[in-house]
Protein backbone atom coordinates (compact mmCIF):
# COMPACT_ATOMS: atom_id res chain seq x y z
CA UNK A 1 0.00 0.00 0.00
CA UNK A 2 1.22 3.24 -0.80
CA UNK A 3 1.38 5.79 2.15
CA UNK A 4 1.65 9.56 2.03
CA UNK A 5 2.46 12.05 4.72
CA UNK A 6 0.72 15.61 4.01
CA UNK A 7 1.49 18.60 6.11
CA UNK A 8 1.50 16.47 9.06
CA UNK A 9 2.49 17.93 12.76
CA UNK A 10 2.43 16.35 15.62
CA UNK A 11 2.47 17.90 19.21
CA UNK A 12 3.06 16.00 22.49
CA UNK A 13 0.91 16.87 25.39
CA UNK A 14 -0.24 19.55 23.59
CA UNK A 15 -1.41 22.85 25.88
CA UNK A 16 0.52 21.69 29.08
CA UNK A 17 4.30 23.11 29.77
CA UNK A 18 6.01 19.42 28.68
CA UNK A 19 4.02 20.63 24.94
CA UNK A 20 6.84 19.05 22.58
CA UNK A 21 6.56 19.20 18.72
CA UNK A 22 8.24 16.21 17.33
CA UNK A 23 7.30 16.89 13.89
CA UNK A 24 6.84 19.47 11.94
CA UNK A 25 5.19 19.89 8.47
CA UNK A 26 6.17 16.28 6.88
CA UNK A 27 4.88 15.60 3.27
CA UNK A 28 6.72 12.41 1.85
CA UNK A 29 5.26 9.44 0.17
CA UNK A 30 6.73 5.95 0.80
CA UNK A 31 6.17 3.84 -2.71
CA UNK A 32 4.01 0.56 -2.39
CA UNK A 33 6.10 -2.71 -2.46
CA UNK A 34 9.43 -1.13 -1.53
CA UNK A 35 11.70 -0.69 1.83
CA UNK A 36 12.04 2.64 2.62
CA UNK A 37 14.89 3.45 5.59
CA UNK A 38 14.02 6.54 7.99
CA UNK A 39 16.97 7.40 9.31
CA UNK A 40 18.49 10.34 11.69
CA UNK A 41 20.02 10.83 15.40
CA UNK A 42 17.88 9.89 18.40
CA UNK A 43 15.20 12.31 19.11
CA UNK A 44 14.83 13.57 15.92
CA UNK A 45 11.32 12.12 15.78
CA UNK A 46 12.00 9.09 13.63
CA UNK A 47 9.42 6.76 15.73
CA UNK A 48 7.23 9.33 15.92
CA UNK A 49 6.58 9.55 12.23
CA UNK A 50 6.37 6.06 11.65
CA UNK A 51 3.85 5.74 14.63
CA UNK A 52 1.18 7.63 12.50
CA UNK A 53 1.17 4.78 10.32
CA UNK A 54 -0.79 2.19 11.54
CA UNK A 55 -3.03 5.14 13.80
CA UNK A 56 -1.39 4.96 17.16
CA UNK A 57 -0.56 8.09 16.80
CA UNK A 58 -2.97 10.95 14.79
CA UNK A 59 -1.88 13.94 13.65
CA UNK A 60 -2.27 17.19 15.32
CA UNK A 61 -2.59 18.54 11.86
CA UNK A 62 -2.92 17.22 8.17
CA UNK A 63 -3.57 13.55 7.34
CA UNK A 64 -1.68 10.36 6.56
CA UNK A 65 -3.00 8.25 3.69
CA UNK A 66 -2.52 4.70 3.97
CA UNK A 67 -3.69 2.64 0.70
CA UNK A 68 -7.53 4.53 0.57
CA UNK A 69 -7.50 5.22 4.20
CA UNK A 70 -7.02 8.30 5.46
CA UNK A 71 -6.08 9.05 9.31
CA UNK A 72 -6.54 12.54 10.67
CA UNK A 73 -6.77 14.40 14.15
CA UNK A 74 -10.46 13.46 14.19
CA UNK A 75 -10.33 9.90 13.07
CA UNK A 76 -12.11 7.59 14.94
CA UNK A 77 -11.13 4.37 17.05
CA UNK A 78 -12.98 1.67 15.34
CA UNK A 79 -11.89 3.43 11.60
CA UNK A 80 -8.43 2.13 12.90
CA UNK A 81 -9.33 -1.27 13.29
CA UNK A 82 -8.91 -2.44 9.73
CA UNK A 83 -5.84 -0.15 9.62
CA UNK A 84 -4.08 -2.65 12.04
CA UNK A 85 -5.23 -5.67 10.25
CA UNK A 86 -3.26 -4.34 7.45
CA UNK A 87 -0.13 -2.38 9.52
CA UNK A 88 2.42 -4.80 11.24
CA UNK A 89 4.94 -3.05 13.53
CA UNK A 90 7.57 -4.11 15.46
CA UNK A 91 8.72 -1.82 17.71
CA UNK A 92 12.10 -0.54 19.56
CA UNK A 93 12.97 -3.95 21.88
CA UNK A 94 10.39 -5.95 20.51
CA UNK A 95 10.80 -8.42 22.86
CA UNK A 96 9.41 -6.40 25.60
CA UNK A 97 5.71 -7.46 24.27
CA UNK A 98 6.23 -11.19 25.72
CA UNK A 99 3.91 -12.77 27.59
CA UNK A 100 2.06 -15.48 27.20
CA UNK A 101 3.60 -18.99 28.42
CA UNK A 102 4.48 -20.74 25.19
CA UNK A 103 6.28 -19.43 22.12
CA UNK A 104 3.43 -20.87 19.99
CA UNK A 105 0.74 -18.89 22.03
CA UNK A 106 2.34 -15.30 21.96
CA UNK A 107 2.59 -16.11 17.83
CA UNK A 108 -0.98 -17.11 17.73
CA UNK A 109 -1.67 -13.36 19.83
CA UNK A 110 -1.63 -11.01 17.07
CA UNK A 111 -3.20 -13.50 14.50
CA UNK A 112 -6.11 -14.41 17.05
CA UNK A 113 -6.88 -10.72 17.66
CA UNK A 114 -7.32 -9.66 13.74
CA UNK A 115 -9.43 -12.75 13.49
CA UNK A 116 -7.30 -14.94 11.06
CA UNK A 117 -7.73 -18.26 10.86
CA UNK A 118 -5.94 -19.70 13.60
CA UNK A 119 -5.45 -23.13 12.70
CA UNK A 120 -4.38 -22.76 9.17
CA UNK A 121 -1.78 -20.31 11.12
CA UNK A 122 -1.04 -22.47 13.02
CA UNK A 123 0.81 -25.12 10.75
CA UNK A 124 2.75 -22.40 9.18
CA UNK A 125 4.61 -21.41 12.63
CA UNK A 126 7.07 -24.34 12.68
CA UNK A 127 7.99 -22.82 9.04
CA UNK A 128 7.78 -19.30 10.10
CA UNK A 129 10.48 -20.23 12.96
CA UNK A 130 12.62 -21.84 10.62
CA UNK A 131 12.59 -18.26 8.37
CA UNK A 132 13.58 -16.44 11.17
CA UNK A 133 16.33 -18.61 11.99
CA UNK A 134 14.43 -20.69 15.10
CA UNK A 135 14.32 -24.02 15.54
CA UNK A 136 10.52 -25.09 15.28
CA UNK A 137 10.84 -27.04 18.64
CA UNK A 138 10.80 -23.69 20.89
CA UNK A 139 7.14 -23.51 20.04
CA UNK A 140 5.97 -25.31 23.23
CA UNK A 141 9.09 -23.18 25.34
CA UNK A 142 8.23 -20.28 27.20
CA UNK A 143 9.47 -17.18 25.92
CA UNK A 144 11.02 -16.06 28.86
CA UNK A 145 13.51 -18.95 28.86
CA UNK A 146 14.82 -17.80 25.59
CA UNK A 147 17.91 -15.60 25.05
CA UNK A 148 17.69 -12.02 24.12
CA UNK A 149 18.20 -12.39 20.80
CA UNK A 150 16.15 -15.17 20.22
CA UNK A 151 13.38 -13.33 21.74
CA UNK A 152 13.78 -10.81 19.40
CA UNK A 153 13.20 -13.18 16.78
CA UNK A 154 10.19 -14.58 18.10
CA UNK A 155 9.21 -10.98 18.87
CA UNK A 156 9.26 -10.21 15.39
CA UNK A 157 7.93 -13.26 13.82
CA UNK A 158 5.01 -12.57 16.02
CA UNK A 159 4.25 -9.89 13.84
CA UNK A 160 4.83 -11.50 10.39
CA UNK A 161 2.16 -14.05 11.28
CA UNK A 162 -0.23 -11.35 11.23
CA UNK A 163 0.72 -11.62 7.47
CA UNK A 164 0.57 -7.48 7.41
CA UNK A 165 0.87 -5.77 4.16
CA UNK A 166 2.46 -2.75 5.70
CA UNK A 167 5.70 -3.91 8.07
CA UNK A 168 7.18 -1.63 10.44
CA UNK A 169 9.76 -2.29 12.40
CA UNK A 170 12.03 0.37 14.47
CA UNK A 171 15.02 -0.39 15.06
CA UNK A 172 15.29 -4.17 14.91
CA UNK A 173 18.53 -4.69 15.15
CA UNK A 174 19.35 -2.50 18.48
CA UNK A 175 21.38 -4.37 21.35
CA UNK A 176 22.52 -7.99 19.28
CA UNK A 177 25.49 -8.73 18.32
CA UNK A 178 26.80 -7.86 14.36
CA UNK A 179 26.37 -11.60 13.37
CA UNK A 180 22.38 -11.61 14.90
CA UNK A 181 22.26 -7.99 13.15
CA UNK A 182 22.93 -9.27 9.93
CA UNK A 183 20.89 -12.65 10.03
CA UNK A 184 17.81 -10.47 10.55
CA UNK A 185 18.45 -7.77 8.45
CA UNK A 186 18.52 -10.66 5.85
CA UNK A 187 15.24 -12.39 6.76
CA UNK A 188 13.45 -8.77 6.43
CA UNK A 189 14.84 -8.31 3.36
CA UNK A 190 13.85 -11.53 1.67
CA UNK A 191 10.43 -11.43 3.70
CA UNK A 192 9.90 -8.17 1.70
CA UNK A 193 11.15 -9.72 -1.20
CA UNK A 194 9.36 -12.65 -1.41
CA UNK A 195 5.51 -11.48 -0.48
CA UNK A 196 6.25 -7.88 -1.87
CA UNK A 197 5.18 -5.85 1.01
CA UNK A 198 5.66 -2.36 1.92
CA UNK A 199 8.52 -2.04 4.64
CA UNK A 200 9.56 0.69 6.42
CA UNK A 201 12.47 0.35 8.45
CA UNK A 202 13.96 2.79 11.10
CA UNK A 203 17.66 2.99 12.02
CA UNK A 204 20.35 5.01 13.40
CA UNK A 205 23.15 3.03 11.09
CA UNK A 206 23.46 4.51 7.31
CA UNK A 207 25.18 0.88 6.70
CA UNK A 208 21.78 -0.99 8.17
CA UNK A 209 19.92 1.51 5.43
CA UNK A 210 22.14 1.12 2.88
CA UNK A 211 21.40 -2.88 2.38
CA UNK A 212 17.70 -2.58 2.41
CA UNK A 213 16.23 0.24 1.12
CA UNK A 214 15.22 2.07 -2.08
CA UNK A 215 14.58 5.17 -0.61
CA UNK A 216 16.35 6.82 2.66
CA UNK A 217 14.29 9.60 4.49
CA UNK A 218 16.62 11.70 6.60
CA UNK A 219 14.55 13.38 9.96
CA UNK A 220 16.15 16.00 12.07
CA UNK A 221 14.13 17.81 14.34
CA UNK A 222 11.24 16.77 13.53
CA UNK A 223 11.31 17.60 9.94
CA UNK A 224 12.74 15.95 6.77
CA UNK A 225 16.47 16.97 6.15
CA UNK A 226 16.54 14.86 3.10
CA UNK A 227 14.56 12.36 0.86
CA UNK A 228 15.21 10.62 -1.92
CA UNK A 229 17.40 7.36 -3.65
CA UNK A 230 20.38 5.94 -1.35
CA UNK A 231 22.58 7.45 -4.51
CA UNK A 232 21.33 10.39 -4.53
CA UNK A 233 21.90 11.14 -0.42
CA UNK A 234 25.49 9.55 -0.53
CA UNK A 235 26.24 12.51 -2.83
CA UNK A 236 25.65 15.16 -0.42
CA UNK A 237 28.60 14.40 1.80
CA UNK A 238 28.74 17.28 3.81
CA UNK A 239 25.28 17.53 4.64
CA UNK A 240 25.11 14.10 5.84
CA UNK A 241 28.45 15.43 8.04
CA UNK A 242 26.44 17.95 9.58
CA UNK A 243 23.61 15.56 10.46
CA UNK A 244 25.82 13.06 12.13
CA UNK A 245 25.61 10.86 9.47
CA UNK A 246 27.77 8.92 7.13
CA UNK A 247 28.29 7.40 4.15
CA UNK A 248 28.53 3.57 4.65
CA UNK A 249 32.10 1.88 4.91
CA UNK A 250 31.00 -0.32 2.22
CA UNK A 251 29.40 2.24 -0.30
CA UNK A 252 32.65 4.45 0.35
CA UNK A 253 34.81 1.61 -0.76
CA UNK A 254 32.80 0.72 -4.42
CA UNK A 255 32.85 4.62 -5.23
CA UNK A 256 36.61 4.41 -4.34
CA UNK A 257 36.92 1.44 -7.05
CA UNK A 258 34.27 2.80 -9.40
CA UNK A 259 36.48 5.91 -9.11
CA UNK A 260 39.95 4.28 -9.43
CA UNK A 261 39.20 1.34 -11.86
CA UNK A 262 36.07 2.52 -14.04
CA UNK A 263 34.26 -0.09 -12.82
CA UNK A 264 30.11 0.12 -12.58
CA UNK A 265 28.45 -1.18 -9.87
CA UNK A 266 25.21 -2.67 -10.47
CA UNK A 267 23.75 -0.84 -7.45
CA UNK A 268 25.17 0.84 -3.91
CA UNK A 269 23.55 -2.30 -1.78
CA UNK A 270 25.61 -4.99 -2.90
CA UNK A 271 26.54 -7.65 0.36
CA UNK A 272 30.61 -7.65 0.40
CA UNK A 273 30.42 -11.31 -1.72
CA UNK A 274 28.10 -9.48 -4.21
CA UNK A 275 30.56 -7.08 -4.75
CA UNK A 276 33.38 -9.21 -4.95
CA UNK A 277 31.69 -11.47 -7.93
CA UNK A 278 30.87 -8.43 -9.69
CA UNK A 279 34.38 -7.17 -9.69
CA UNK A 280 35.72 -10.83 -10.54
CA UNK A 281 33.30 -10.45 -13.64
CA UNK A 282 34.55 -7.37 -14.56
CA UNK A 283 38.24 -8.18 -14.15
CA UNK A 284 37.80 -11.12 -16.53
CA UNK A 285 36.09 -8.94 -18.92
CA UNK A 286 38.65 -6.72 -18.96
CA UNK A 287 41.33 -9.12 -19.70
CA UNK A 288 39.04 -10.45 -22.54
CA UNK A 289 39.39 -6.94 -23.68
CA UNK A 290 43.28 -6.68 -23.40
CA UNK B 1 -2.05 9.09 26.78
CA UNK B 2 -0.58 9.30 30.15
CA UNK B 3 -0.90 13.07 29.55
CA UNK B 4 -3.95 13.46 32.41
CA UNK B 5 -1.90 11.76 35.09
CA UNK B 6 -1.71 14.67 37.53
CA UNK B 7 -1.43 13.23 41.03
CA UNK B 8 2.12 13.25 42.40
CA UNK B 9 3.42 15.39 39.25
CA UNK B 10 5.66 18.52 39.77
CA UNK B 11 5.38 21.20 37.70
CA UNK B 12 8.86 23.05 37.43
CA UNK B 13 8.54 26.67 38.17
CA UNK B 14 10.09 29.98 39.58
CA UNK B 15 7.42 30.93 42.01
CA UNK B 16 7.56 31.98 45.67
CA UNK B 17 5.39 28.20 46.60
CA UNK B 18 7.93 26.98 43.89
CA UNK B 19 11.43 28.57 45.77
CA UNK B 20 10.23 27.88 49.53
CA UNK B 21 12.36 25.10 51.47
CA UNK B 22 10.35 21.44 50.85
CA UNK B 23 10.16 21.42 54.67
CA UNK B 24 8.54 24.83 55.39
CA UNK B 25 6.27 23.27 53.02
CA UNK B 26 5.59 20.40 54.38
CA UNK B 27 5.21 21.80 58.00
CA UNK B 28 3.06 24.37 56.31
CA UNK B 29 0.66 21.87 54.44
CA UNK B 30 0.51 19.95 57.84
CA UNK B 31 -0.81 23.29 59.95
CA UNK B 32 -3.02 23.83 57.21
CA UNK B 33 -4.95 20.23 57.49
CA UNK B 34 -5.12 20.68 61.46
CA UNK B 35 -6.42 24.51 60.36
CA UNK B 36 -8.65 22.51 58.05
CA UNK B 37 -10.31 20.40 60.72
CA UNK B 38 -10.69 22.59 63.44
CA UNK B 39 -12.50 24.88 61.20
CA UNK B 40 -16.61 24.46 61.82
CA UNK B 41 -18.48 28.05 60.83
CA UNK B 42 -19.29 29.50 57.50
CA UNK B 43 -16.96 32.13 58.62
CA UNK B 44 -14.49 30.25 58.94
CA UNK B 45 -14.65 28.41 55.67
CA UNK B 46 -15.20 31.53 54.08
CA UNK B 47 -11.92 32.30 55.89
CA UNK B 48 -10.23 29.35 54.78
CA UNK B 49 -11.12 29.79 51.13
CA UNK B 50 -9.66 33.19 50.94
CA UNK B 51 -6.44 31.72 51.95
CA UNK B 52 -6.55 29.17 49.63
CA UNK B 53 -7.02 31.45 46.74
CA UNK B 54 -4.23 33.43 48.49
CA UNK B 55 -1.89 29.98 48.24
CA UNK B 56 -3.20 29.65 44.80
CA UNK B 57 -1.99 32.93 43.37
CA UNK B 58 1.68 32.77 44.64
CA UNK B 59 2.25 28.99 43.41
CA UNK B 60 1.76 30.42 39.88
CA UNK B 61 0.21 26.91 39.06
CA UNK B 62 -2.14 27.19 36.08
CA UNK B 63 -6.17 26.15 37.36
CA UNK B 64 -6.40 23.47 34.83
CA UNK B 65 -3.67 21.16 36.40
CA UNK B 66 -5.28 21.65 40.01
CA UNK B 67 -8.35 21.04 38.22
CA UNK B 68 -7.25 18.02 36.48
CA UNK B 69 -5.88 16.76 39.73
CA UNK B 70 -9.22 17.47 41.71
CA UNK B 71 -10.85 15.32 39.41
CA UNK B 72 -10.91 11.73 40.79
CA UNK B 73 -11.99 12.99 44.01
CA UNK B 74 -14.69 14.86 42.87
CA UNK B 75 -17.25 11.93 42.98
CA UNK B 76 -16.17 11.11 46.12
CA UNK B 77 -16.74 14.68 47.61
CA UNK B 78 -20.27 14.41 46.38
CA UNK B 79 -21.45 11.07 47.44
CA UNK B 80 -19.82 12.14 51.14
CA UNK B 81 -22.05 15.09 50.84
CA UNK B 82 -24.91 13.26 49.79
CA UNK B 83 -24.83 11.46 52.50
CA UNK B 84 -24.21 13.48 55.50
CA UNK B 85 -26.96 15.61 54.12
CA UNK B 86 -29.35 13.23 53.66
CA UNK B 87 -28.55 10.68 56.97
CA UNK B 88 -27.97 13.77 59.34
CA UNK B 89 -31.24 14.82 60.72
CA UNK B 90 -30.69 18.32 62.90
CA UNK B 91 -32.24 21.45 62.54
CA UNK B 92 -34.66 22.42 60.74
CA UNK B 93 -36.63 20.72 57.81
CA UNK B 94 -35.40 22.09 54.53
CA UNK B 95 -37.08 19.86 52.10
CA UNK B 96 -38.98 16.69 52.06
CA UNK B 97 -39.67 14.45 49.03
CA UNK B 98 -40.99 10.74 49.74
CA UNK B 99 -39.19 8.97 52.32
CA UNK B 100 -36.44 11.86 52.14
CA UNK B 101 -36.12 14.79 53.98
CA UNK B 102 -33.32 17.01 53.70
CA UNK B 103 -32.43 18.97 57.13
CA UNK B 104 -30.58 22.08 57.46
CA UNK B 105 -28.17 20.63 59.76
CA UNK B 106 -27.72 17.94 57.41
CA UNK B 107 -26.73 20.13 54.51
CA UNK B 108 -24.41 21.92 56.72
CA UNK B 109 -22.62 18.75 57.52
CA UNK B 110 -22.31 17.59 54.18
CA UNK B 111 -20.83 21.26 53.01
CA UNK B 112 -18.33 21.09 55.77
CA UNK B 113 -17.25 17.62 55.05
CA UNK B 114 -17.41 18.48 51.12
CA UNK B 115 -14.75 21.49 51.89
CA UNK B 116 -12.64 19.90 54.00
CA UNK B 117 -12.22 16.96 51.51
CA UNK B 118 -11.51 19.56 48.70
CA UNK B 119 -9.59 21.95 50.86
CA UNK B 120 -6.87 18.96 51.79
CA UNK B 121 -6.63 17.97 48.08
CA UNK B 122 -6.08 21.40 46.90
CA UNK B 123 -2.92 22.07 49.58
CA UNK B 124 -1.84 18.71 49.01
CA UNK B 125 -1.65 19.05 45.26
CA UNK B 126 -0.42 22.42 45.52
CA UNK B 127 2.57 20.90 48.14
CA UNK B 128 3.47 18.44 45.44
CA UNK B 129 2.59 20.30 41.99
CA UNK B 130 5.56 23.02 43.08
CA UNK B 131 8.04 20.37 44.94
CA UNK B 132 10.26 17.92 43.04
CA UNK B 133 9.94 14.54 44.56
CA UNK B 134 13.30 14.68 45.44
CA UNK B 135 13.36 17.92 47.74
CA UNK B 136 10.14 16.14 49.12
CA UNK B 137 12.02 12.75 49.80
CA UNK B 138 14.70 14.95 51.23
CA UNK B 139 12.83 16.71 53.93
CA UNK B 140 10.93 13.62 55.13
CA UNK B 141 14.23 12.14 55.51
CA UNK B 142 15.08 15.09 57.96
CA UNK B 143 11.67 15.07 59.35
CA UNK B 144 11.82 11.58 60.48
CA UNK B 145 15.36 11.59 61.47
CA UNK B 146 15.25 11.94 64.58
CA UNK B 147 12.74 9.17 65.53
CA UNK B 148 15.74 6.92 64.37
CA UNK B 149 16.45 6.47 67.81
CA UNK B 150 13.25 4.61 68.13
CA UNK B 151 14.00 2.32 65.25
CA UNK B 152 12.14 4.15 62.60
CA UNK B 153 14.62 3.36 59.17
CA UNK B 154 14.28 7.53 58.23
CA UNK B 155 16.94 6.97 55.31
CA UNK B 156 15.66 3.83 54.26
CA UNK B 157 12.07 5.43 53.57
CA UNK B 158 13.26 7.74 52.07
CA UNK B 159 14.84 6.22 49.65
CA UNK B 160 12.28 3.22 48.95
CA UNK B 161 10.07 6.71 48.01
CA UNK B 162 12.27 8.46 46.21
CA UNK B 163 13.14 5.04 44.03
CA UNK B 164 9.46 5.05 43.53
CA UNK B 165 8.87 7.93 42.71
CA UNK B 166 11.63 8.24 40.68
CA UNK B 167 10.02 5.10 38.55
CA UNK B 168 6.57 6.27 37.94
CA UNK B 169 7.62 8.20 34.97
CA UNK B 170 9.57 4.63 33.64
CA UNK B 171 6.09 2.71 34.49
CA UNK B 172 3.83 5.25 32.69
CA UNK B 173 5.92 5.15 29.69
CA UNK B 174 6.62 1.53 29.53
CA UNK B 175 2.87 0.80 29.65
CA UNK B 176 2.63 3.29 27.03
CA UNK B 177 4.75 1.61 24.69
CA UNK B 178 3.28 -2.03 25.71
CA UNK B 179 0.31 -0.44 25.41
CA UNK B 180 1.27 0.50 21.85
CA UNK B 181 2.86 -2.54 21.00
CA UNK B 182 0.14 -5.22 21.92
CA UNK B 183 -2.58 -2.61 19.84
CA UNK B 184 -0.16 -2.91 16.93
CA UNK B 185 -0.69 -6.76 17.53
CA UNK B 186 -4.13 -6.33 17.53
CA UNK B 187 -5.24 -5.78 21.09
CA UNK B 188 -8.15 -3.64 22.19
CA UNK B 189 -7.80 -2.15 25.91
CA UNK B 190 -11.21 -0.26 25.31
CA UNK B 191 -13.82 -2.25 23.60
CA UNK B 192 -15.45 -5.61 22.93
CA UNK B 193 -16.06 -8.68 25.74
CA UNK B 194 -15.26 -9.19 28.89
CA UNK B 195 -12.73 -12.04 27.82
CA UNK B 196 -11.20 -9.64 25.03
CA UNK B 197 -10.24 -7.27 27.64
CA UNK B 198 -9.20 -8.66 30.06
CA UNK B 199 -7.00 -11.08 28.03
CA UNK B 200 -5.93 -7.32 26.47
CA UNK B 201 -5.03 -6.42 30.04
CA UNK B 202 -2.97 -9.61 31.10
CA UNK B 203 -0.78 -8.85 27.41
CA UNK B 204 -0.41 -5.60 29.52
CA UNK B 205 0.40 -6.51 32.99
CA UNK B 206 2.73 -9.67 32.45
CA UNK B 207 5.31 -7.52 30.00
CA UNK B 208 5.03 -4.45 32.23
CA UNK B 209 5.42 -6.84 35.84
CA UNK B 210 8.29 -8.84 33.98
CA UNK B 211 10.15 -5.54 33.11
CA UNK B 212 9.76 -3.98 36.83
CA UNK B 213 11.09 -7.53 38.44
CA UNK B 214 14.15 -6.72 36.31
CA UNK B 215 14.55 -3.38 36.51
CA UNK B 216 14.71 -3.45 40.25
CA UNK B 217 16.96 -6.32 40.47
CA UNK B 218 19.41 -4.49 38.09
CA UNK B 219 19.12 -1.91 40.11
CA UNK B 220 19.94 -3.54 43.06
CA UNK B 221 22.61 -4.78 41.61
CA UNK B 222 23.96 -1.77 40.18
CA UNK B 223 23.47 0.03 43.89
CA UNK B 224 25.54 -3.10 45.36
CA UNK B 225 28.25 -2.64 42.62
CA UNK B 226 29.17 0.54 43.53
CA UNK B 227 29.14 0.25 47.11
CA UNK B 228 25.97 1.08 48.54
CA UNK B 229 25.45 0.50 52.37
CA UNK B 230 22.79 2.14 53.59
CA UNK B 231 22.15 5.74 55.10
CA UNK B 232 25.43 5.93 57.47
CA UNK B 233 27.57 8.55 57.12
CA UNK B 234 26.35 9.33 53.73
CA UNK B 235 26.60 13.21 52.80
CA UNK B 236 23.79 14.57 50.29
CA UNK B 237 24.40 16.44 46.81
CA UNK B 238 21.72 18.62 47.37
CA UNK B 239 21.11 20.91 50.55
CA UNK B 240 17.54 21.95 51.44
CA UNK B 241 18.25 25.93 52.55
CA UNK B 242 15.75 27.49 55.07
CA UNK B 243 15.62 31.44 53.83
CA UNK B 244 13.13 33.81 55.45
CA UNK B 245 10.85 33.13 52.88
CA UNK B 246 10.16 30.15 54.90
CA UNK B 247 10.30 31.51 57.99
CA UNK B 248 7.64 34.50 56.91
CA UNK B 249 5.47 31.53 55.51
CA UNK B 250 5.41 29.32 58.34
CA UNK B 251 4.58 32.52 60.57
CA UNK B 252 1.54 33.46 58.19
CA UNK B 253 0.10 30.12 58.69
CA UNK B 254 0.34 30.11 62.51
CA UNK B 255 -1.09 33.50 62.77
CA UNK B 256 -3.60 32.83 60.19
CA UNK B 257 -4.50 29.10 62.82
CA UNK B 258 -4.92 31.72 65.20
CA UNK B 259 -7.37 33.74 63.74
CA UNK B 260 -9.26 30.79 62.46
CA UNK B 261 -9.18 29.66 66.91
CA UNK B 262 -11.42 32.39 67.06
CA UNK B 263 -14.13 31.46 64.15
CA UNK B 264 -14.84 28.14 66.30
CA UNK B 265 -18.11 27.74 67.64
N1 LIG C 1 5.19 9.82 24.57
C1 LIG C 1 5.84 10.99 24.46
N2 LIG C 1 5.45 12.03 25.20
C2 LIG C 1 6.08 13.22 25.09
N3 LIG C 1 7.09 13.49 24.26
C3 LIG C 1 7.53 12.49 23.49
C4 LIG C 1 6.92 11.18 23.55
N4 LIG C 1 7.57 10.38 22.67
C5 LIG C 1 8.53 11.15 22.10
N5 LIG C 1 8.51 12.41 22.58
C6 LIG C 1 9.39 13.51 22.15
O1 LIG C 1 9.26 13.68 20.75
C7 LIG C 1 10.53 13.85 20.13
C8 LIG C 1 10.73 12.78 19.07
O2 LIG C 1 10.78 11.51 19.68
P1 LIG C 1 10.90 10.15 18.89
O3 LIG C 1 10.73 9.05 19.86
O4 LIG C 1 9.99 10.18 17.72
O5 LIG C 1 12.42 10.20 18.40
P2 LIG C 1 13.28 9.08 17.66
O6 LIG C 1 13.81 9.72 16.44
O7 LIG C 1 12.48 7.84 17.51
O8 LIG C 1 14.47 8.83 18.70
P3 LIG C 1 15.27 7.47 19.03
O9 LIG C 1 16.24 7.28 17.93
O10 LIG C 1 15.95 7.80 20.32
O11 LIG C 1 14.28 6.37 19.16
C9 LIG C 1 11.54 13.80 21.25
O12 LIG C 1 11.89 15.14 21.56
C10 LIG C 1 10.84 13.16 22.40
O13 LIG C 1 11.28 13.72 23.62
MG1 LIG D 1 12.62 5.86 18.39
Amino acid sequence: MKITFDNVHHIYMEKTPFETTALKDITVTLPEGTCSAVIGRTGSGKSTLVQHINGLLKPTSGKVMVGDQIIHAKTKRKQLKLLRRQVGMVFQYPEHQLFEDTVEKDLLFGPKNIGLNTTKIKKKLPELLELVGLEPSLLERSPFDLSGGQMRRVAIASVLAMEPNVLILDEPTAGLDPKGQEDILTLLKDWQEKYQITMIIITHQMEEASRLAEKLIVMDNGQIAMEGRPEDIYAQNQMLQQLDLDVPERVKVLKYLEESLGIRFSKWSLTPKEAASELNMWMKKEKNHV
Amino acid sequence: MFEHVVIGQYLPGRSYLHKMDARSKLASVFLLIIIVFMTNTWAGYGLLWAGAVLVYLLSGVSFRYIRKGMFPIFLLIIFTFILHALFTQEGDVLVSVGVFTLYEGGVEQGLFIAFRLLLLVFFTSLLTLTTSPIDLTDALEQIFTPLKRFGVPAHEIALMMSIAIRFIPTLLQETEKIIKAQSARGADFSKGTWKERSQAFVALLVPLFVRAFKRAEDLAFAMEARGYNGGEGRTKLRKLTWTLRDSAACAAVVIFGICLFFFRS
